[in-house]
């Protein structure tokens, strides 16, 4: 399971770097994603562009993920296309995620406004 | 006159072996030149109903046989999926299953719910100890807003 990750001044960018999130490999996803929190990331940009298949097993992970983060973090998921973007909304989890087309549209949620 | 086509596949009741599956079907899916959005859908579904006999009816344990075999006909896709493990729970058997609660932040349960979703008709028997499931799909890609 490749993630990389690209550390910002006020976000991390994670990049899932394989086609297919699914059951066999979901366990470990989790496991390095909670990692990543547990060493103090917690604003994260999820970037899936690279998927082309995931399944409700990857999901359910992925749902892990974002209580792992606990109410401070947060967590936008970058680049769902084709059946995987259908996969958030038949689950109706397009609701529950904040689903971006790119890291481009996910960086301006991590923008400050100063007054 | 375009010919019906079959293929058969068989895996282990392992997760890892489930993408091999998938990617015969994706094999299937170019010889029968599907389009990409309903091969798509259509992996899901299969995906999905693979995972469930491996988790439920073979409890994860491996070194049992999951039988997939994909039908092409000229207005439909036909994935017939068949185990020898335990059988499918009368309460769920040929039942359309809701989606859970998205606002219990659900970490699973959505399986049958997106077949039923995907597939056009879903129909489960049993016959001398083998389960089956029966996945009928036209072919035409669900729009999904």
């Amino acid at each position: 399971m490749k993630l990389n990750i690209d550390k910002d001044t006020a976000f991390s960018i994670v990049s899932i770097n394989e086609s297919r999130l699914d059951a066999s490999v979901a366990p470990e996803f989790k496991q390095q994603m909670e990692k990543i929190i547990a060493d103090g990331n917690n604003q994260i940009i999820l970037d899936i562009s690279e998927l082309t298949f995931m399944d409700s097993s990857s999901l359910g992970a992925t749902v892990a993920v974002l209580k792992a983060m606990g109410s401070q973090g947060k967590l936008i998921i970058s680049g769902a296309s084709g059946v995987v973007l259908d996969l958030f909304k038949l689950t109706r989890m397009d609701q529950v995620f904040t689903l971006v087309s790119d890291v481009e549209e996910a960086r301006e949620h991590f923008v400050e406004t100063v007054y | 006159m375009v010919e019906d086509m079959m293929m058969r596949y068989s895996i282990d009741s392992d997760l890892s072996q489930v993408r091999e599956l998938a990617a015969a079907f994706q094999s299937f899916s170019e010889e029968e030149k599907l389009d990409n959005e309903l091969t798509g859908q259509l992996e899901l579904i299969l995906v999905e109903a693979v995972n469930n006999v491996i988790e439920h009816a073979y409890e994860l344990k491996q070194g049992s046989t999951v039988d997939a075999q994909f039908e092409a006909f000229h207005s439909k896709v036909v994935i017939t999926i068949s185990d020898r493990g335990l059988p499918v729970p009368e309460a769920v058997r040929n039942t359309e299953i809701d989606m859970p609660d998205m606002t219990d932040l659900p970490e699973g349960g959505w399986g049958l719910g997106l077949i039923y979703a995907l597939a056009d008709h879903v129909k489960h028997y049993m016959v001398d100890g083998l389960n089956v499931m029966v996945l009928t799909k036209q072919r035409v890609a669900a729009q999904i807003s």
